[in-house]
């Protein structure tokens, strides 16, 4: 599979995004990535190297000694400066896509955009 | 994994340095437990004590702060003194609890029957921990109402926060996002650092989850997501991680604290408007 292919086509529907890469979570490497420029493709990078803590969140069951963290659907991290919008892909979850923005794009169509490349490379991964 | 510790279990030791030993204890006690946890120092005879019922805390203890109950029903009530004395009488005669009283006999609203109870319970609660205070449970029969019962999430909160109060009042307005929050939704201060090894709530807003455990379990996970997405983000970032059941995790900093908790789905944005509000009045007020 051509990941740097897929995330260069998603890149060119993306609105506002500057960046976007795809992470696989369990073995900690970023497996494609496509950018406007060499710093927003640094800036996805960075981004996507940390997915797999950003894309987890902690189980709150009865048992108070659980520490166990569970997969997240999604996540966002905004800031004045950047947006960073992760999704992960469903039947293949230890792959999570990130979408890069500047801070003054829209929030929610870049997340909503994310989370349809993630749905689109669920149909061939 | 640490097992239950059943109604049965007697003469466990344990150490109650602050709030967060109390509730770490409660929250492992299993949901049918009632009794009292015995609190000692430097091998004396206990201090004071702190009741709990169904995994929840009915009330504290301590030497020295028995009249503080009434002093702060008298205050909130507008009671006068001779009718709380008569009574407390009664209630001493009866076996009943005085507030529950109070309450039945319309002298004071619910409302601020559990406010009382609840600063009674913290500033009690202040004075029985200590580096060197130990305690031991001891199983008795309950009888509580659970309206007038507190949740170990919302004693730890209101616990540290009696502790750190500056750092409390500066998180309110940060908090109000939370204010009007619909059920299932919370927010909470947290610090870390200290005497805690844990980011530790110091307020909180919204419908808490039952365990202080659970809130603490938020905190860590706050303080740890927002120090990784530090490292490609500005201090301020705001994080969200999206939940399979459709509800999120949030956090920022604000100040010397950190803001985290549990959202629906609108939430995220309902906060990111709130930050930007928030941002644009401090521009104005600087520029004014």
């Amino acid at each position: 599979m051509n990941l740097d292919g897929i995330m260069e086509d998603a890149l060119k529907g993306g609105p506002d995004a500057v960046a976007i890469a795809c992470a696989d979570v369990r073995a900690g490497f970023v497996l494609g990535a496509s950018a406007r420029g060499d710093a927003e493709r640094d800036a996805a990078t960075s981004a996507a190297a940390c997915a797999a803590q950003l894309c987890a969140t902690p189980r709150l069951g009865a048992d108070p000694d659980c520490d166990e963290d569970v997969d997240g659907t999604s996540a966002l991290v905004v800031s004045s400066s950047w947006i960073h919008a992760y999704a992960r892909v469903a039947r293949k979850p230890e792959l999570v896509i990130v979408g890069v923005a500047r801070g003054d794009a829209n929030v929610a169509l870049l997340l909503d955009w994310v989370k349809r490349v993630a749905g689109g490379l669920e149909a061939v991964a | 994994m640490t097992a239950p510790v059943s109604s049965r279990e007697t003469g466990l030791q344990f150490a109650v340095r602050n709030a967060v030993d109390v509730c770490a204890f409660v929250d492992r006690l299993s949901h049918d437990a009632a009794g009292e946890i015995l609190v000692a120092r430097e091998g004396t005879l206990a201090r004071g004590a702190v009741f709990v019922e169904g995994g929840r805390v009915c009330w504290a203890a301590a030497r020295g702060l028995a009249p503080r109950l009434t002093e702060l029903l008298i205050r909130s009530s507008g009671v006068d003194a001779e009718t709380m004395e008569s009574n407390f009488r009664h209630c001493k005669l009866a076996g009943v609890p005085l507030g529950e009283l109070l309450v039945a006999r319309g002298l004071v609203r619910d409302a601020e029957l559990r406010a009382a109870l609840l600063q009674h319970t913290i500033e009690s609660m202040d004075a029985l921990c200590h580096e060197d205070a130990s305690a031991s449970w001891r199983p008795r029969p309950g009888g509580y109402s659970p309206r007038f019962t507190f949740t170990t999430s919302e004693v730890l909160a209101r616990s540290l926060g009696h502790a750190h109060r500056g750092l409390a009042a500066a998180s309110d307005r940060a908090l109000d996002v939370f204010s009007n929050a619909p059920p299932g939704e919370w927010g909470a201060a947290f610090i870390r650092g200290g005497a805690f090894a844990a980011p530790s709530p110091i307020a909180a807003r919204g419908f808490l989850p039952e365990t202080a455990a659970a809130v603490l379990r938020v905190g860590k996970w706050a303080a740890s997501a927002l120090d990784v997405a530090a490292t490609f983000q500005s201090e301020d970032a705001f994080l969200t991680a999206m939940e399979a059941g459709g509800s999120s995790l949030v956090a920022w900093r604000h100040d010397q604290t950190i803001i985290a908790g549990r959202v629906w789905a609108q939430g995220p944005a309902r906060i990111l408007n709130h930050r930007a509000t928030l941002r644009r009045r401090a521009r104005t007020a600087s520029q004014d």
